[in-house]
């Protein structure tokens, strides 16, 4: 079929949950749109894998708490099927000692189940204070496109705009910028006392990058994750994870737009410096006048544009981007449900995180920087089953263990280190579930590169490239790609290399597919 | 002491210093670009009467060469600098100028076109790690091949005459643009020739002194004189042609935005072809095209003989500018320069200069009318 061009309005590459919903918002907008994704399943970071035919597994990620309230409003989600299973799931630290924390995010509730503890209960409500206020200053921010500025001058008078002529005030301001460049260990230490607080924050701030606790920059880093919670709290879909994206794929073909899986894009096409169309690797060509990537910022313009469709400024900053993903994934068919010591049913299906301090997660941090395997992983662990009964069969369960601080290159390579780490993961989960190991039937694992050639998240980076202050807003993940458009006429960035970043927000997916519908009324192309 | 330190520097001679430092009657040396190279050989008068009159030799070994060579040079190349070289020929050769994203010049020099595939850029400045980075993408190579060759330029109103003593004909029939490799007395030499009566020769390191004696002796008739960079400079100067480094500087080693010039701010034209779909500071010489730039680079002349100094240029009671090169022109006893002025400014006359004028040891000041130049044709 090669040589046969078919002509789409726009092309999307990259059936992530974020090609997905600018693929939606284009289709809403009348367009006519094709996705090409080049795995087998759509949704990149968001989708389900089946085990067996019997289990329904959050492949990669595995909660949802950033799914933005307008995504779910302007697409009309809800009618067309997609819900949650559970929403508002607390969070619950594992002590070593079986004096689990659990955490509502209710001020009051936390507060006093932290003082009947003796757990830094004031203390605890003074930081999670401030860490709302910091998220509120930042929160209208990450909820809209940045300020683009055409040129660097600009640019320097369009950021202190962005800093300092907010609405949500100024306290909230000070609040931010006097947390933004520290470290999360240095906030800690200010504030908690209790380890398995610390632990929690410092995981927290620290996951979907190769970040330690005591690098700088980490406390900006639980602000923003903060800052993009939706209303409905941490979340798990009604059908699995891929449920987004399987609701996202109904919508887009009842808008008479087409979704093409095992389709991977291998180049864009080029009319001189616009972009025109796709090359798939299997020589099929489609033609468009706009192509929007979901596909990483550098792998898109260095890999399917070229560098020489670029300023050199730009093409040389893109290579040096390095994606920096630190997060493994075990995914595990149970046949009945393991004990947590000190849990209740309820809790078992919250959000059940194992960092005991913040020094733990420290080591861990430095021990995946020089390569080697974590000898007590920290994770987070969901075990979706506990409210979606029909994602495995009946009395059976789904575990689902993410392990943050995981190398992506191993000191003796994954091949021969693979097993190995599973064990270290299941012996700390089993310090908890003693009988865990007694239900397996069955199981996954997925490294860093495993997530990379399986569901194209290179380098198991979770943000498709860098998220500290500096590569936000109007700076990400370039300044002159932070506007979703590009240098190439007609190429749309749309994944979560761009503003807002990572997680399953949907932002950038809309945005861009805002920036797109916006050009074609100014009169540019559509 | 055990050997040197890293960071000490280190002067080198160029592959004639021996044959310049044989015609010096002055011991004044100058470093360029970490050579050393003779200041005046003989007094400015002598040098720069035989530079307009009869002709000269100069050693310009210190400019830096670049081999731009693989199956995409052109495409590479064409990025990197702001005109359009699909264009040039084989043999040919002629200015380039390269910018940044903001437009800003990162260099400026010759680029000539030596095969199919294969280029020389010739620059004052150091710019192979720019180069390097442009290449990431293409199928080029760039390397620095500066240490191949020494370069000798010959110039003046008689230097045809000089080539015709020499048995160069080949060379003395070279059109102005054109760069071509000769075989001079058995030797491969790259000769291009500039508007002007200039002439580049470009022979292997070996080469060049044979080369250099060749031509003195064949010059004397002529009155061939050997020049250093003082004179040399007067002539840039004369010609109204700015230097980086000297007049603003590039835009990868400047720290302050105003010392950084756009093609917009140059005397002359810079060729800016918006033609080409991408080139480097295509997006930010766009929007700087359609406004006028708020200054400019200019030629100026202050028509004063006696010993001065100066280097601020006034309107009226106001700064507008600084002189960024000077020279004194024997031959028409006036001083030259080269200035950066507020294009405002620029447009109605009235513009001086803030001079120190010294008469032994007497010291005073006076404004001094300047007038902008017009300058002669591009090379
Ligand atoms: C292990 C792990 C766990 C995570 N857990 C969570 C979590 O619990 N909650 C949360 O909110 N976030 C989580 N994240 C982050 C989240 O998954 C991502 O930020 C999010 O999925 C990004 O979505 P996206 O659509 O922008 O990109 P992606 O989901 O990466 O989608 C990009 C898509 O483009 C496709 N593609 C790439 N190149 C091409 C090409 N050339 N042609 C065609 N298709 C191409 C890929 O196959 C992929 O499907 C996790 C990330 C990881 C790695």
């Amino acid at each position: 079929m090669t040589g046969d061009r078919q002509a789409y309005d726009a092309i999307v590459i990259g059936g992530g949950h974020n090609g997905l919903v600018a693929a939606a918002y284009l289709g809403r907008a009348g367009k006519r749109v094709l996705v090409l994704e080049a795995g087998g399943i759509v949704g990149g970071g968001a989708l389900a894998a089946e085990l067996q035919h019997k289990y329904t597994l959050p492949a990669v990620s595995h909660l949802m708490d950033g799914l933005s309230d307008s995504v779910v409003k302007d697409l009309k989600l809800a009618r067309h099927g997609f819900a949650y299973a559970a929403s508002g799931l607390p969070t619950v630290a594992l002590d070593p000692d079986g004096r689990h924390l659990v955490l509502t995010g209710k001020a009051k509730d936390d507060e006093a189940f932290l003082s009947a503890r003796g757990q830094d209960g004031a203390k605890w409500t003074g930081f999670a204070r401030k860490l709302e206020n910091s998220a509120a200053w930042l929160s209208p921010l990450l909820n809209r496109p940045p300020l683009v500025a055409a040129s660097s001058a600009a640019r320097g008078k369009l950021m202190a705009r962005a800093m300092f002529a907010e609405a949500s005030g100024e306290r909230a301001r000070e609040a931010f910028l006097s947390l933004a460049a520290k470290s999360i260990s240095d906030w800690v230490h200010e504030e908690l006392e209790a380890p398995l607080l610390g632990g929690l924050v410092a995981f927290d701030a620290t996951l979907g990058s190769t970040d330690a606790p005591y690098d700088a920059g980490t406390a900006f880093r639980l602000i923003y994750r903060h800052a993009l919670k939706a209303k409905s709290g941490v979340a798990i879909p009604r059908g699995g994870m891929g449920a987004l994206a399987e609701t996202l794929v109904a919508l887009i073909e009842g808008q008479r737009g087409e979704v093409w899986a095992e389709a991977r894009a291998s180049r864009i096409l080029m009319d001189g410096a616009t972009a025109c169309g796709v090359v798939l690797d299997n020589g099929i060509e489609v033609s468009a006048p706009v192509v929007l990537s979901g596909a990483a910022p550098r792998e898109t313009l260095l890999r399917l544009v070229g560098a020489r469709y670029l300023e050199a400024d730009l093409a040389d900053r893109l290579s040096l981007g390095k994606a920096g993903g630190a997060t493994a994934k075990i995914n595990l068919a149970l046949d009945g449900m393991p004990g947590f010591r000190g849990l209740t049913p309820e809790q078992v299906g919250g959000r059940i995180v194992i960092a005991p301090s913040l020094d733990e997660v420290e080591e861990s941090a430095l021990s995946a920087r020089a390569g080697a395997l974590p000898l007590d992983p920290v994770m987070e662990i969901v075990m979706p089953t506990c409210h979606d009964a029909e994602l495995a069969p009946s009395g059976h369960h789904i575990m689902s263990i993410l392990v943050h601080q995981v190398p992506y290159e191993v000191e003796g390579g994954w091949d021969a280190r693979r097993e190995e780490f599973v064990q270290r993961a299941i012996r700390t989960v089993c310090r908890y579930a003693p009988d865990a190991t007694d239900y397996i039937l069955a199981g996954e694992v997925l490294t860093p590169p495993d997530l990379e050639t399986k569901y194209g998240i290179r380098g198991g980076d979770w943000h498709q490239g860098g998220l500290n202050p500096f590569d936000l807003l109007g700076l990400r993940p370039e300044p002159e790609l932070a506007g979703y458009a590009t240098p190439v006429s007609g190429l749309y960035l749309c994944g979560a290399g761009c503003h807002p970043g990572g997680g399953v927000t949907g932002l950038p997916g809309k945005f861009a597919a805002e920036t797109v519908l916006e050009a074609e009324s100014r009169g540019g192309r559509a | 002491m055990s050997g040197d330190l890293p960071f000490r520097r280190h002067l080198r001679m160029t592959p004639l210093h021996s044959e310049v430092a044989a015609e010096s009657r002055t011991n004044d040396w100058v470093e360029r670009n970490g050579f050393t190279i003779a200041g005046h050989l003989d007094t400015p008068e002598t040098e720069v009467f035989a530079r307009y009159h009869r002709a000269t030799l100069a050693d310009i070994s210190p400019r830096f060469r670049y081999r731009i060579a693989g199956r995409e040079a052109m495409d590479c190349l064409n990025r990197l600098v702001t005109s359009d070289i699909s264009t040039l020929e084989e043999g040919h050769f002629g200015p380039v100028a390269f910018c940044d994203e903001n437009g800003q010049l990162v260099g400026e020099g010759e680029l000539a076109r030596i095969g199919a595939t294969e280029y020389r850029l010739f620059t004052e400045e150091e710019v192979l790690s720019w180069l390097r980075r442009n290449s990431t993408g293409f199928q080029v190579h760039a390397e620095d091949v500066s240490a191949e060759s020494a370069g000798i330029e010959l110039a003046g109103p008689l230097a045809e005459a000089v080539l015709e003593e020499a048995g160069f004909d080949p060379v003395r029939l070279l059109q102005a643009g054109h760069a071509q490799t000769r075989d001079l007395m058995g030797m491969p030499v790259a000769v291009l020739r500039h508007v002007g009566d200039v002439f580049e020769f470009w022979p292997e390191e070996d080469d060049a002194v044979p080369l250099w004696r060749h031509l003195m002796q064949a010059g004397r008739e002529a009155g061939l004189q050997a020049i250093g960079e003082r004179t040399r400079n007067l002539v840039r100067i004369d010609r109204g042609c700015p230097r980086m480094g000297a007049d603003y500087l590039g835009a990868l080693s400047a720290v302050s935005g105003d010392h950084v010039r756009t093609p917009y701010e140059m005397p002359g034209e810079t060729d800016v072809d918006f033609g080409k779909p991408v080139f480097n500071g295509r997006a930010a010489l766009r929007r700087m095209a359609v406004q006028s730039a708020a200054r400019r680079i200019v030629a100026l002349a202050v028509d004063d003989a006696r010993d001065l100094t100066f280097a601020i240029v006034c309107k009226g009671e106001h700064q507008v500018g600084v002189c960024t090169s000077i020279a004194f022109m024997p031959e028409t006893g006036q001083y030259l320069a080269i200035a950066t002025v507020e294009a405002a400014a620029c447009a109605s006359g009235g513009l001086t200069v803030e001079t120190e004028i010294r008469r032994e040891l007497a010291v005073w000041r006076e404004k001094l009318p300047a007038r902008i130049r017009p300058l002669p044709a591009k090379r």
